[in-house]
């Protein structure tokens, strides 16, 4: 006991002290895949006003309006927080819409955080774009429930809201779902600004790639050791992947997916509504048809592997998004971190992929992964583009 | 992993002309079962991890023997898993087809697969990928 005692003693003079482990020719080359950040902005070809400057600040209008409820209560920031790191911090949203029971929404609202880097959308992965998706908690009764026509309504009646649609896409005349498809591709431009600043870990990850033990010695030491596991025996980086930490795909971690109203299958369900959604890149909603991008709808396949996988999320600012998992159930980090460690394999599908092992970590391994999570974070903060007003600036 | 039957097929018109073996290409790699010979290329190369590609293969029959069908797939042997995306499958000219569609979604090692389906059964041409 009085030797373990000693030994985290020095280990934290140590951590106290700096320095750099001697990380192997494999490990610095996964710790390099997560980098460089940021990358170039992302853009959606099948969204004709991504990346237009009028298109984001018109979107960032809407996002926050919460005339585009019915009852004029709900709005995408209500959930969507930008002081919550996009997310509501509730473990699921029912307590924000007064829901219970079998009706309760019942999957965690996940950030909006490099959102824009994805290639589905929702915890099932049920949209294939960010503006696809945007339109079920539009229309979903217990969210905004909203429709094409309060919406076109809203929209032609509120000279701000009318002159901005008419800068980003011309006259309002056309039909109300047309409008509303206008209306999400606006908001999924501002989403898709939503790219988080630069991390500790991003210094340290450059470091590294240019050679500067100096500068990388300055990321602390358990950070350092909870990313050799991380990269390592812990497997994380299989599926958390790349720059945005995530593959972009689904995953069985053993998260118990029954519900009030019996099974939310995950993955299954959001590749059958997706196929089934009139909104999809293959739909006649997309900006440009031809697009290579479409191919990825095309060509997913459903398997009787996907029931039960939900998506993988990215990690960056993830100490800022708790509650975790897509049904909010681990409350902190270290919970998450606890759940890999004692990981029960039995409620892995039989089919599931051999990714996943109890890690039986140590307290002292567990902290330092936890360390390494929060070495994700940015400091930066949100502020508001949104220009001048758009109806007054025409009366000038 | 329960491998997963053909899950992208091209069906081979009864009787076609065997081919020459020569390679297509600098870039495509050689695969031989028994009695074919088959070459495959990825586009692009190398294979992004990630992102769709597509790859383009050219069967051969070293003899009389003619392919009724050609299974394209891939998987991850390690992790008993498939890819999530299904390619489809497309004749170019010269003898030469492209599957598209294909996504490896992690790194590790990654095997294409191809089953090749004759009048006497079944012979499965394999080529592996680390993806680091």
């Amino acid at each position: 006991m009085r030797l373990i005692a000693l030994l985290a003693a020095a280990l934290l003079a140590h951590d106290a002290a700096g320095g750099l482990l001697d990380f192997t020719a494999a490990e610095l080359r996964a710790i390099e895949r997560h980098g460089p950040w940021p990358p170039p902005a992302p853009r959606d070809p099948s969204n004709r006003v991504s990346g237009n400057a009028e298109a984001i600040a018109f979107g960032e209008l809407l996002f926050f309006d919460t005339r585009l409820s019915p009852n004029g209560a709900m709005s995408c920031g209500r959930c969507h927080q930008p002081g919550r790191a996009w997310t509501d911090g509730r473990r699921t949203p029912g307590g924000v819409i007064g829901a219970t029971g079998r009706d309760a929404l019942t999957r965690n609202t996940p950030t909006l955080w490099n959102a824009g880097f994805g290639r589905w959308f929702g915890w099932g992965g049920g949209s294939d774009t960010i503006w696809s998706f945007s339109l079920r908690p539009i229309r979903h009764p217990l969210e905004m429930g909203s429709s094409a026509a309060h919406m076109a309504r809203t929209l032609r009646a509120d000279p701000e809201l009318a002159c901005r649609y008419r800068r980003v896409f011309g006259e309002a005349g056309k039909p109300d779902e047309a409008l509303l498809v206008d209306v999400v591709k606006a908001i999924a431009a501002f989403v898709e600004t939503l790219v988080s600043a630069r991390s500790p870990f991003d210094e340290f990850r450059d470091a590294l790639a240019r050679g500067d033990r100096d500068a990388a010695a300055r990321y602390p030491l358990a950070a350092q050791r909870g990313l050799r596991r991380f990269v390592g025996e812990g497997n994380c980086s299989v599926c958390h992947f790349g720059p945005a930490f995530s593959n972009g795909e689904f995953g069985d971690i053993g998260v118990p997916f029954f519900v009030p109203s019996g099974v939310d299958s995950g993955r299954y369900a959001g590749i059958q509504r997706l196929r089934a959604d009139p909104h999809n890149l293959l739909g006649r909603f997309n900006d440009r048809p031809g697009d290579a991008g479409a191919a990825r709808t095309r060509h997913v396949q459903l398997q009787p592997r996907n029931f039960g996988e939900f998506k993988v999320p990215g990690l960056r600012n993830v100490a800022k998004t708790a509650p975790y998992m897509h049904d909010g159930s681990l409350a902190t980090l270290s919970d998450v971190v606890k759940h890999y460690s004692e990981l029960d394999e039995n409620r892995l599908h039989t089919e599931g992929e051999r990714i996943l092992r109890p890690l039986r970590l140590s307290p002292q391994a567990s902290a330092d992964l936890v360390a390494f999570l929060e070495s994700l974070s940015d400091t930066g903060r949100y502020v508001s583009g949104a220009p001048s007003r758009c109806a007054s600036r025409r009366v000038q | 992993m329960m491998m997963r039957r053909i899950l992208a097929a091209v069906l081979l018109a009864a009787g076609a002309p065997v081919l020459a073996c020569d390679s297509p290409g600098a870039d495509y790699a050689r695969l031989e079962s028994p009695r074919f010979v088959l070459w495959m290329a990825t586009r692009p190369a190398p294979v992004p991890i990630g992102s769709e590609f597509a790859i383009d293969a050219v069967l051969c029959a070293k003899g009389a023997t003619s392919a009724d069908a050609v299974g394209f797939d891939a998987w991850m042997p390690a992790h008993r898993h498939g890819m999530n995306s299904r390619p489809s499958v497309r004749a170019l000219d010269g003898g030469r087809w492209r599957a598209e569609g294909y996504l490896f979604h992690m790194p590790g090692r990654w095997q294409f697969t191809f089953e090749i389906d004759t009048a006497s059964g079944r012979e499965r041409l394999t080529h592996d990928v680390e993806l680091d």
